[in-house]
């Protein structure tokens, strides 16, 4: 133990020392979230700002004498009529970001209005322009409403006689539920990402590093056993990737501190989920699956003669991470006995449960006690792989 | 004192070089039957050609590898039996040894005297014995990266010698260094032979042998074509200097 307990302690000095991991364990899981969310929300509200108050230009196609439909548009703020001769143009004149919307009023659209004759306007806009065709879809609909109420006061009518019954939405999900739904397989996506990348360079420099620098010999002539020197250097990996981790739960938590205008409900439920209980809970399955990554990545950096051999054959695996992670948030897998027990789906499935607060103890504990197993697997094959010299001295 | 009887060492092919050797063998066999005592206070020289099972003769010794068979005892203790006992009473340098760039000297030894089992009174006296003879307080402090070539050779030798073995290993101690730098080492050599240890080194420079050693095995493709004091080697010489004597007896080897 005491062997032990001098490898980590050197292990983490050294570690602590390398700044491309401390880059990759400290800077990026702290600074993602915060990052993120304040950029996003400045983006966002920026976005938002601008389009309140940015002018649209209509150009305006009429063959019609009515001015009603002319003078309702002509009436809307932030909207100015172009008249155009042609149809033809307006295309050119969309793309040239002259006008954002083409309006065609075809010959006699008033009188077939009056007439209760159908009758199509067409409308052009660029699909792949930001602001789409919200706002004069926006002001056609009230035009449409206004036609509607009038047609409706002239034969006496009660609105209701065209929107005969009404429906009252009761969402029995609670807050936390919602945000469970919605965030519930994002989060520990990136939670189990950081586990795999916050152990991975550590892994490389501890193994690979230990060949490429030649001071492997010296350490395999102490008078330590290969599997003590093992378990020391594992703890580390495991250590980095669950600080990592860790990290990244603090970040997200600053994220949400530093983002101004949250809605209060939103954030009661940010700070419900980052309770001590989630916490554990989360700790408890990501523990096992860091040691089982450890396990994964040890005998392919043991093996690897260069630090970038061992880049080379970690990087895919980056995917068999990833691929699960991503399966689990596909809408309809469900957290159940089989899925309780795939590596990584199940910790997705079952951070969702924890956070919408609908977690079914027995099933998170198959979840924990089978990343326990898989980790105790990886382990066992890891030490098996660092006692034969033709691995280690390859 | 150490004591190698009938050692072989077998290293396992791949296919590709199964298929290059062209004769369908799963092993090579890289040590054959090789024996030889070295004795305190005396310094063994193992001289070979690039190739000839030098260095995995003395990384047996050292542990890092095992053998296929034979017995190796380090101060009476079997290698097979007790290998992390041996290791305490062994120090192991080469010229290629790396070092913890991000660690500082004294960090170094003070692991490598925690992995030896030392308390840290000891560490911290031998430590300063050793800054002391090679003149290495200036730097004790700072990072491993940021020393010259010859700082960090001076680390290497405090490293192996920070818990005081009984018995050193050098393999090929000297290969890339600067004739200043490997005078240190050569100096390390002497010393340790002054103070009764038993020293072993490899090497492939018969200027270097005929410097320091009292006995010597010559190795080549894994066999031991000569094992005697160098005394007696020098008496028996059939030409007129060593490095062509070394070269005779290899090439009568080959002709054999």
């Amino acid at each position: 133990m005491k062997h032990i307990h001098t490898i980590i302690r050197k292990e983490s000095l050294d570690t602590l020392r390398d700044r491309r991991t401390l880059i990759v364990m400290v800077l990026v899981p702290v600074l993602l979230f915060p990052v993120l969310f304040i950029g996003l929300t400045r983006l966002q509200t920026s976005v938002m700002e601008r389009e309140q108050v940015r002018l649209v230009r209509v150009g305006w196609v009429s063959q019609d004498d009515d001015p009603g439909i002319e003078s309702f548009f002509d009436q809307q703020e932030r909207m100015e009529l172009v008249k155009v001769r042609d149809e033809a143009l307006l295309e050119e004149l969309i793309r040239n970001d002259s006008i954002s919307y083409g309006l065609v009023v075809p010959e006699g659209f008033g009188q077939r209005i009056e007439n209760m004759a159908g009758v199509s306007l067409t409308l052009y806009y660029s699909g792949a322009q930001l602001h789409g065709k919200e706002r004069i879809d926006r002001v056609l609909r009230q035009y449409e409403n206004k036609l509607v109420s009038e047609r409706l006061e002239e034969r006496s009518l009660p609105d209701n006689f065209i929107k005969p019954f009404e429906t009252r939405d009761m969402n029995i999900a609670s807050d936390q539920e919602m945000i469970g739904m919605i965030a519930g397989g994002f989060l520990p996506y990136l939670f189990i990402i950081f586990c795999f990348t916050g152990a991975m360079y550590p892994a490389i420099d501890l193994f690979t590093g230990e060949k490429e620098r030649k001071t492997l010999e010296t350490l395999l002539t102490a008078p330590v056993s290969r599997l003590h020197i093992l378990i020391g250097k594992l703890s580390v990996v495991t250590l980095t990737g669950i600080i990592s981790a860790l990290l990244a739960i603090f970040g997200l938590f600053l994220g949400f501190q530093l983002t101004a205008g949250l809605p209060e409900v939103i954030m009661g439920v940010v700070m419900g989920i980052l309770s001590i209980q989630f916490v554990v809970m989360l700790l408890l399955m990501l523990v096992p699956l860091t040691i089982f990554f450890s396990g994964v990545m040890a005998p392919v950096t043991i093996y690897a003669k260069t630090f970038k051999e061992a880049q080379s054959m970690l990087t895919p695996m980056t995917f068999l991470v990833i691929i699960p992670a991503a399966i689990a948030m596909v809408p309809g897998i469900e957290y159940n006995a089989a899925t309780a027990l795939i590596p990584v789906v199940n910790i997705t499935l079952a951070t969702k449960e924890i956070i919408a607060g609908t977690i079914y103890i027995p099933l998170y504990l198959i979840t924990v006690l089978s990343l326990i197993g898989l980790a105790a697997i990886s382990v066992i094959f890891c030490a098996r792989w660092y006692g034969k010299e033709s691995n280690i001295l390859r | 004192m150490i004591e190698v009887n009938n050692l072989c060492k077998d290293f396992p092919l791949t296919r590709k070089q199964q298929g290059e050797t062209g004769v369908k063998q799963k092993h090579l066999r890289v040590l054959n039957q090789i024996s030889f005592s070295c004795q305190p206070g005396r310094i063994f020289s193992l001289l070979g050609p690039n190739g000839a099972g030098k260095t995995t003769t003395l990384r047996i010794i050292a542990t890092i590898l095992k053998a296929s068979s034979g017995q190796v005892k380090v101060c009476g203790i079997d290698l097979t039996e007790k290998p992390l006992v041996a290791r305490g009473k062994m120090g192991f340098l080469t010229g290629t040894t790396g070092l913890y760039e991000r660690l500082t000297p004294n960090e170094i030894l003070g692991y490598f005297g925690k992995l030896q089992g030392m308390e840290k009174r000891q560490i911290n006296e031998r430590k300063s014995r050793l800054f002391d003879l090679l003149d290495m307080h200036g730097f004790a402090n700072k990072r491993i990266g940021k020393l010259s070539t010859g700082m960090k050779q001076k680390v290497s030798i405090c490293r192996t010698m920070i818990h005081d073995p009984e018995v050193v290993v050098f393999d090929e101690p000297t290969t890339g260094l600067d004739v200043i730098t490997a005078r240190n080492i050569i100096d390390l050599i002497r010393e340790c032979k002054e103070q009764n240890k038993t020293v072993i080194f490899s090497s492939h420079i018969m200027s270097e042998v005929d410097l320091l050693c009292d006995d010597l095995a010559i190795i080549h493709q894994g066999k031991i074509l000569f094992n005697d004091t160098m005394d007696n080697f020098r008496r028996q010489m059939q030409t007129p200097n060593l490095t062509e004597e070394f070269i005779h007896i290899v090439q009568n080897a080959h002709t054999a």
